[in-house]
């Protein structure tokens, strides 16, 4: 670990102006202190931001829908009663999420922002092709926690368990840097590690994530997430399953699919969502829409089982949304 | 020490009454055991059993309840004794479903040296832990009928739980730890 300074800012103007190369934000640190232990980051700067106040709790404007602040904590969002009315999909998804301690500290931009836990890609001793060699280790070797659906030249998963709750909402991300705004949704905003993109989010050099929002349409869905761990607790997805649909007289409109643990990016497949409106997600409907989301799965030597495991996660996740 | 008593010197005292007067001194006691006997074995017997419930479609195993029942001589301390079993049963449970060293044979790197990959069972994955002791001393061991207790209850937790998986899914897991992912393979095969 080399030396590196440390600001905290009190507005975001000002956090915004320090972040430049070399400079890492940190929020919860939960993810960006093992990145520096390990020596994948190698800050010059950090700027701590949980002292920017108006970043931290969320607001419900009817017809506007919802908005959380970037500074959230995940523990904050988990166990509050009415956002469990409002967005189930949020408190179910974060139920499962790391540890309670971890919850306390971790943020939802730093949630939306963690990256990848491979274990070669997190072995310093590795040089993978994510971190600038030249191959990917886990395709033929360890990869049992792997991709099994839509990798290029690194296999790794996208570990959030956020992330598909909040695309099962359509939600959009507010971003801002020194240079202005922008909003994408957060759909768009993971990568596929390929070719020249070496990363696994759309987040420009100077960015920070200030609020998710989720449309007011989208709260109109009931919802469910479903995450299959190798123990009980303190696990990382094998597969995880969000999903949301308008239940009218007993069949499904707006249908998202959305699975973690299964693809470098969160995984939905619009055919699928699509072949399930105005369906009455009975057992047939629902396999047959998980075959689709399922259908180009390259499973590795040791990740099959995730195939199986996803097939049943999405059918009963979709069952429960009319149970 | 006898019977509730200091014994010194002929003079018999409570140990009520030196305690009274102890103020801020210790008094500190040693004693020993005879050696084992050197023309018998001393074994010490249990058996575990475990209940469990396997979801077929997931692979997921549930262990519900394990009760491990042991003989090892008169229980010099309940508490102590029943924790050791307790401790046992939980790190057996990691061995039989979570716990595993994951070696790349190319790099011949441990790719798991970590307790985030390498899994030891978590608070909520712990079964209700039935613990029960013959309590009978063994008079041929020692003078204390006592035996051991160190190792004893790690070695029939997974193989109890194997052989529930088993009954319960009528399929033989030969591989520990017993994953979602082995589950599947097994059933896979059969179906």
């Amino acid at each position: 670990m080399s030396l590196f300074s440390y600001a905290k800012p009190r507005a975001l103007g000002e956090a915004l102006k320090l972040l430049k190369n070399g400079t890492i934000a940190l929020a919860g640190g939960t993810d960006l202190v093992g990145l520096i232990r390990s020596g994948l980051a190698k800050p010059n700067a950090l700027v701590d931001l949980t002292g920017i106040e108006g970043l931290r709790g969320w607001t419900r404007e009817k017809g506007k829908g919802l908005r959380i602040g970037a500074l959230t904590s995940l523990s904050d969002l988990e166990t509050s009663p009415q956002l469990r009315k409002l967005a189930p999909i949020i408190s179910e998804s974060l139920r499962d999420a790391a540890t309670l301690q971890l919850r306390n500290m971790g943020t939802v931009g730093g949630n939306l922002l963690q990256r990848n836990r491979c274990w070669y890609f997190r072995d310093e001793a590795v040089p993978c092709w994510l971190k600038g060699g030249t191959r990917c280790f886990a395709a033929e070797g360890e990869n049992r926690y792997h991709a099994i659906l839509g990798a290029a030249e690194c296999v790794m998963v996208s570990p959030s368990d956020l992330a598909p709750a909040l695309i099962a909402y359509d939600t959009e991300i507010d971003l801002a840097s020194s240079i202005g705004r922008r909003s994408v949704k957060l759909s768009q905003f993971y990568i596929t590690p390929s070719g020249k993109q070496r990363k696994e989010h759309a987040i420009r050099k100077g960015e920070l994530i200030t609020s998710v929002r989720i449309p007011e349409a989208a709260l109109e869905r009931r919802g469910t997430f479903l995450k299959a761990m190798d123990r009980k607790a303190w696990s990382f997805a094998l597969v995880s399953v969000a999903a949301a649909a308008r239940i009218k007289d007993g069949k499904a409109h707006d249908v998202r699919v959305v699975l973690g643990g299964v693809a470098p990016c969160p995984w939905w497949v619009p055919a699928a969502n699509k072949l399930l409106d105005g369906s009455a997600l009975d057992d047939n409907s629902c396999l047959a829409a998980a075959d689709l989301i399922l259908a180009n799965a390259q499973p590795l030597r040791d990740n099959g089982y995730k195939v199986t495991l996803a097939r049943e996660l999405i059918r009963r996740a979709l069952r429960s949304l009319v149970a | 020490m006898e019977r509730g008593h200091i014994v010194s010197k002929g003079a018999r005292t409570p140990i009520s009454e030196v305690s009274k007067k102890l103020e801020n001194n210790t008094v500190i006691g040693k004693g020993s055991r005879w050696p084992n006997p050197e023309n018998l074995s001393i074994k010490t017997f249990g058996a575990h059993f475990a209940q469990v419930e396997v979801d077929t479609l997931t692979g997921e195993i549930i262990v519900e309840k394990v009760v491990a029942v042991h003989d090892i001589g008169r229980i010099v301390n309940p508490m102590t004794a029943a924790s050791q079993v307790q401790g046992g049963v939980i790190q057996a449970l990691g061995f039989a479903l979570t716990e595993e060293r994951v070696v790349d044979r190319s790099l011949g790197r441990v790719m798991n040296a970590d307790l985030e990959w390498y899994k030891i069972p978590t608070v909520l994955d712990v079964p209700e832990i039935v613990v029960r002791f013959t309590d009978r001393p063994d008079r041929r061991a020692n003078n204390l009928g006592a035996k051991g207790l160190g190792e004893p209850p790690i070695i029939p937790t997974a193989a109890a739980v194997a052989n529930a998986v088993a009954n319960a899914i009528g399929v033989r897991l030969r591989h520990v730890p017993m994953t979602p992912a082995r589950v599947l393979e097994a059933l896979a095969v059969v179906r």
